[in-house]
């Protein structure tokens, strides 16, 4: 996210921890579409997607003024806080579909991000596609099923039919990687 | 996961921050974890940076505009809420007020129910935090299948979040949401739910945002749903 649009949605979550309903409502404008795509994403149901960004944004409101300990930035406080709550409701879930019901098809979020938007991720986060890019496809998409789909081990195993402790081994050799390329200092 | 006794050993801090970061952790592992997230810092380091890597992820998701009446209900919840919009008493509040008007305390109220039957709730439990001096009130309304909750008195831990869990007999406990740090929420109850027979309510401390797995971390306290 560009430097301005950062600081704004920072300057937002500070007013909103002073208890400003309207830094609250330009805060859910430029930031609900994002989280309502997360839970979406997530969930693949509207109904349960919904009230989940219902309760998320609850918890931005009770929780802005703890947001300047945690060291996250802005948005991936807001994103980390929807994802949680998406992958709670998803793990309570028993015996539900795994599949978005095709009604909903149309309206939930592409997996990848379009060509357009392709383009202007590339300037500003490009380093992670880059970095998955490196791995090989399975693998990679086992990667963002777990992050965009709130997939489980178990979800992996399953759906690429290789038993489970073998996917937790790759997965870690992947993420070691995408680590070592995000952060070689740290390596 | 039933044979985490044949998973590899988690040597790598890095690679189990990961895991936490991203929700894949269970049981003892998960435990684990999050005492280590508030007890070692450079490995809650570790996760956010995971946070972080991974949030262009989402952020590269197409945009999807929730609808209005989202938006409507986020007002509806929020304290001191648009007064002008008059957002309606919530039952259980009302169900409260009638038992302190009439002299009773919360629990006690199986003796003044016939005078506020319209506004009472099906069953109710009352959740205490004795460290916080904290005490949540929790309505099942049956016909509506919604769990109210009420901060009723104290307040929450600041540190991290308090989670409340839904648990049937022999079940494993379905996540209701946050517990409120004021006012009440209210929350269908879990897909799953056939009745309130043996329903125990649950909280929990959680790490900021929920459980990362879907299960308790560390369960607080726990009361019974007991029928008006």
């Amino acid at each position: 996210m560009a430097t301005a649009a950062h600081q704004e949605i920072e300057r937002l979550i500070g007013r909103v921890a002073l208890g400003d309903r309207a830094a609250f409502d330009t805060l859910y404008e430029r930031t609900s579409g994002r989280l309502f795509a997360v839970c979406l994403s997530v969930l693949k149901d509207r109904t349960e997607a919904e009230d989940t960004l219902q309760e998320v944004y609850l918890r931005v409101w009770n929780a802005a003024g703890r947001y300047a300990v945690n060291g996250l930035s802005p948005m991936t406080w807001l994103i980390t806080i929807a994802r949680n709550r998406a992958i709670d409701r998803l793990r309570a879930r028993s015996g539900a579909p795994a599949v978005a019901p095709v009604e909903d098809a149309a309206a939930l979020p592409a997996p990848t991000p379009g060509p357009e938007a392709a383009t202007i991720e590339a300037e500003e986060k490009g380093q992670l596609h880059d970095c998955i890019a490196q791995l090989e496809d399975a693998r990679a998409s086992a990667v963002r099923a777990v992050y965009l789909e709130g997939a489980s081990y178990a979800d992996i195993a399953t759906a690429q039919d290789v038993p489970l402790n073998t996917v937790r081994t790759w997965l870690r050799r992947s993420l070691q990687r995408l680590r070592d390329c995000l952060s070689p200092e740290a390596a | 996961m039933s044979d985490s006794a044949a998973m590899p050993p988690a040597e790598d801090a890095d690679a189990l921050a990961a895991e936490y970061a991203l929700g894949l952790l269970q049981g003892e592992e998960l435990s684990v974890a999050a005492e280590r997230m508030r007890q070692d810092s450079a490995f809650a380091r570790a996760v956010r940076a995971w946070q972080e890597w991974l949030a262009p992820l989402a952020e590269a998701l197409t945009p999807v505009q929730p609808p209005a009446s989202v938006k409507a209900a986020i007002d509806r919840a929020l304290p001191g809420a648009a007064t002008a919009t008059a957002a309606p008493l919530s039952r259980l509040r009302l169900w409260l007020a009638g038992a302190v008007a009439a002299g009773a305390v919360a629990l006690a109220a199986l003796v003044i129910v016939p005078l506020v039957t319209e506004e009472a709730p099906d069953q109710v439990a009352t959740l205490n935090l004795p460290a916080d001096a904290a005490r949540l009130v929790a309505g099942v309304d049956l016909d509506d299948r919604t769990i109210e909750v009420t901060l009723d008195a104290g307040t929450l831990p600041a540190e991290g979040d308090v989670e409340m869990w839904w648990i049937a007999p022999g079940g494993t406990p379905v996540s209701l949401g946050l517990a409120p740090r004021s006012g009440s929420v209210t929350r269908p109850l879990p897909a799953g739910a056939t009745g309130t027979e043996g329903i125990t309510l649950a909280l929990s401390a959680e790490p900021t945002g929920g459980s990362p797995n879907g299960q308790p971390t560390t369960v607080l306290t726990t009361a019974a749903l007991t029928a008006l």
